[in-house]
């Protein structure tokens, strides 16, 4: 990671330090261009902003010799977005085919998600985020996070120690922690973590608990796991097991009184929020899977994996099932209020829906997340900074992608309006770059098209 | 006009004693959805709802094609007020100061045909506010066929503590009527009761808060004794009480005192909510009526920042939902138009509930908080009170405005 940043700002450094106002070829210009300030919302109207070589070079009020550019994007009464980050992502693996797995980083770019941390590592992911970092594939800057650690893969502390160990060597950039892991190998694995010196983050093991996994300070828990059970009295002596889906069965015990100790806990031990909340309004939610499957992104998806989504919701929420939408009420509201709470007194947010997971296409599914966080009551503003600053300041890149800035990534999204007025704006996308490179509206579209061709035989 | 009382007349007479089969593209059954089911209609009764292989015998006099539609329970209205029209035409104090009962008596029966044009078929009235017991006549009228409307439960004059209620900012030599009738002490609060329920009343209102000034925040107005006398009193007669109230205590005092429903519920706390849950005690929210009265204060909704009253609404909405309070659908309607109580579904889904949530509230679920027995569902034996939507009001609740179809009772009202 670091030897390849050096390598690009030598490179910066070449191409723009002697000849000041010339420019090479490879230089793209956005004109009179909206720049959205994801730090503060506010809008610098009109701008030139120069992207070569992957970065942002300049960003200014006019170009004298605007005709020297090699390529020039109108962005008159269009806004300029830093490249969104899908903080819960799948990457496929093998057997899935090369062709289709590119296919996928696709999806994810032709949604402005310039930025992926893939949630279930494979070593074909190391190899996946070297190509991408040099630019060979066409994908998101990658972060990948090991193999599951889960109650089947560390069942010792000696095979968590062994495992931890190794995937550090390895080059995964945090641990993923799955359900299962007994208390004591948890902390072992705590203790290994910190010692080899990887983040770990993920789900929270029923035998270790919301409170213990924020103090042991996860760095970032996914789906905000284990805080429903954590609102349940001691006093009712649950058995932690029967928790159900995400903690569904423990929905009429909850007391929503406790949310402020176990948000505080999240702010005290720093620890990051990946709501996921498009999961648990679509998949885990009283709507129908057919009614799902007649959305226009699902054309994305290979028929068989539409045929796999259908059967698994309807085993989880179909009408056989004792599902109960009243009860979904109350854990809906539960969870956008701890959502709404972790966003304004816990550490922070990060943008991510879990894609491809059940009706959450990658990519597309960014939109149903950001709706998610909308009606749990977080500002454009704040949704916005869960995908792009917040990201960065989690991966400690502050100042390398996240934001429009001189010197930063050229990782952005050019919308057709102002996404702080409304959300909406967020899908009409006029283009999106990555790594420098401009992905037009033509072009995504024709690309889909042939996605979606590809996925009907499949 | 004349022409579509012409066309009702004419349906009236052929449905008369014959088999209708509804065929949408959907039924709503009043829990979840359902794709290519029909609906047999006999005479008042709905004789076989389900996939129409499984339909024996198979016969019926006449079908109904409702193509590009779903097919409903007609909604149960929760908190109307049929003597009332909104207060940006006329404020509540003129309405209850300056227009007859007999002019508003009138204005009712407009009223009642719209909210069944709008496919509500079923209306729970929450007070007849100053017009005495016009609403038990409204319903006698519907009930006896000369005007159209839906099947009513009303309240009658409500109860209110002695001196709480409007309209207020007279001296104490004039005489004022109110909205509703005064009663304090266990005895007088007792009597009310028997009286309201004597003079037609199906179930009794009470204001267990409001303001005691005009302009003043609300405060908490009957006792707990009161209000348990009443409660006693109402329940041995086969009713029961349902209570306005927004504050904190007031809704403290109507839980504990057993009513039913709680109205408004605007300052609710997770304490008051976690409460309601315990005691099996429903919230309805009046979201539109919040929603309208802000905006009669010229609140732009399209541009303007929400208004802090919304705001809380909004938290304290959320927090009954946590605590999983059963929501009744009811928008206070006639607080803003009649025949357009599909603004407070629509609100319900805004501030949080599930498309599916509200409609299930607007039907089955309104039917059970309210013991109505056979309505509110689309199942064999259920009275064939049935509407129909355009498009699938499940994927966009919107849709509940476009009403194309109405039954109330085996009879069609509305049909395009």
């Amino acid at each position: 990671m670091k030897r390849i940043s050096i390598l690009l700002g030598l490179g910066l450094l070449f191409s723009c330090s002697p000849l000041k106002e010339k420019v090479g070829q490879s230089a793209i210009v956005f004109t009179n261009v909206n720049i959205v300030d994801v730090r503060n919302g506010t809008i610098l109207e009109k701008q030139q902003v120069v992207t070569d070589s992957g970065r942002i070079k300049s960003i200014q009020q006019s170009i004298a010799n605007l005709e020297d550019y090699g390529t020039l994007i109108a962005g008159d009464g269009k806004f300029l977005i830093p490249g969104l980050a899908e903080m819960h992502a799948h990457i496929p693996q093998p057997p899935t085919s090369e062709e289709r797995i590119e296919e996928t980083l696709f999806l994810y770019l032709s949604n402005g998600i310039t930025t992926i941390r893939g949630m279930l590592g494979h070593p074909s992911h190391l190899v996946l985020r070297d190509k991408s970092k040099k630019g060979k594939i066409l994908s998101p800057r990658i972060f990948t996070s090991s193999p599951s650690l889960n109650g089947n893969s560390v069942p010792t502390k000696e095979e968590a120690i062994e495992k931890i160990t190794a995937y550090k060597k390895e080059g995964y950039d945090f641990l993923k922690i799955h359900p299962g892991i007994q208390l004591g190998v948890f902390d072992q694995v705590v203790q290994t973590a910190n010692d080899v010196g990887i983040p770990f983050a993920g789900h929270v093991p029923v035998a270790v608990g919301i409170r213990h996994a924020l103090k042991s300070k996860y760095a970032a828990i996914d789906h905000v796991d284990g805080f429903l059970e954590g609102l349940v009295p001691e006093s009712r002596k649950v058995d932690p097991t029967k928790n159900g889906f995400f903690g569904f069965d423990f929905t009429p015990l909850a007391d929503p009184s406790n949310m402020d100790e176990l948000v505080q806990l999240a702010k005290e031990n720093e620890v990051w929020i990946v709501p996921t909340q498009s999961l648990f309004e679509r998949w885990f939610a009283p709507i129908g899977s057919d009614e799902l499957l007649q959305q226009p992104e699902m054309k994305y998806m290979p028929a068989s994996t539409l045929a796999d989504w259908k059967k698994r919701k309807d085993e989880y929420t179909g009408k056989d099932t004792n599902f109960d939408p009243q009860q979904w009420e109350q854990f809906t509201a539960i969870r956008r209020a701890l959502i709404k709470k972790l966003q304004d007194h816990g550490h922070g947010m990060l943008l991510g829906s879990d894609a491809p997971q059940l009706f959450n296409v990658p990519g597309f599914s960014i939109h149903h997340e950001i709706e998610g966080m909308h009606t749990a009551g977080l500002s454009p503003l704040e949704i916005l900074q869960s995908g792009t600053l917040n990201p960065a300041i989690f991966f400690g890149m502050e100042g390398t992608f996240g934001e429009v800035k001189e010197g930063q990534a050229a990782d952005m999204v050019l919308l057709h309006s102002n996404p702080l007025e409304n959300i909406a704006a967020f899908k009409e996308i006029s283009g999106v770059m990555v790594q420098g490179k401009w992905l037009s509206q033509e072009m995504i579209t024709k690309k889909l098209e042939e996605i979606a061709k590809n996925a009907i035989g499949n | 006009m004349r022409f579509s009382l012409f066309i009702i007349t004419v349906f009236l007479t052929t449905l008369s004693f014959s088999q209708t089969l509804l065929r949408p593209d959907r039924v709503f059954d009043g829990k979840v959805l359902h794709d290519n089911w029909v609906v047999l209609v006999d005479n008042n009764t709905i004789a076989f709802a389900g996939k129409e292989v499984d339909m024996k015998p198979l016969t019926y006099t006449s079908e109904i094609r409702l193509s590009g539609k779903t097919l409903m329970p007609g909604l149960i209205e929760g908190h109307s007020h049929l003597l009332l029209h909104p207060y940006n035409e006329t404020s509540w104090n003129d309405q209850v100061l300056k227009e007859s009962p007999v002019e508003r008596a009138i204005r009712g029966v407009v009223h009642a045909k719209n909210s069944l044009m709008a496919g509500v078929t079923t209306m729970r009235d929450l007070g007849a506010e100053g017009a005495g017991y016009s609403d038990v006549y409204l319903k006698k009228a519907i009930e006896e066929g000369i005007i159209p409307g839906p099947r009513l439960l009303v309240a009658g004059p409500a109860i209110v503590a002695t001196g709480a209620y409007g309209p207020k900012g007279f001296h104490d030599g004039v005489s004022v009527p109110l909205g509703a009738e005064e009663a304090s002490g266990k005895e007088e609060t007792i009597r009310t009761v028997r009286r309201q329920m004597g003079n037609g009343a199906d179930f009794i209102k009470i204001y267990a808060d409001y303001r005691w000034g005009a302009g003043e925040p609300s405060q908490p107005t009957f006792s707990l004794e009161e209000i348990e006398a009443m409660v006693a009193t109402a329940t041995s007669a086969g009713r029961y009480v349902v209570a306005h109230a927004g504050t904190p205590e007031g809704m403290r005092r109507a839980i504990l005192g057993g009513v039913e429903t709680i109205e408004h519920g605007d300052g609710g706390t997770l304490e008051i909510f976690k409460l309601m849950k315990e005691k099996g005690v429903a919230l309805c929210p009046t979201l539109a009526a919040g929603d309208a009265i802000e905006q009669y204060r010229g609140w732009n909704k399209a541009k303007g920042p929400e208004p802090e009253r919304i705001t809380q609404k909004k938290a304290s909405f959320n927090l009954a939902l946590q605590a999983g309070v059963a929501i009744v659908f009811g928008g206070d309607v006639g607080v803003f138009t009649h025949g357009e109580n599909a603004r407070e579904l629509e609100l319900m889904v805004a501030y949080g509930m599930s498309t599916l949530a509200s409609l299930k509230a607007a039907t089955s679920g309104n039917a059970s908080i309210f013991h109505l027995k056979d309505l509110g569902e689309i199942k064999k034996g259920f009275l064939a009170d049935i509407i129909a939507i355009e498009g699938n009001p499940l994927e966009d609740i919107s849709k509940m405005k476009d009403v194309k179809f109405v039954m109330k009772d085996g009879d069609i009202y509305s049909s395009e």
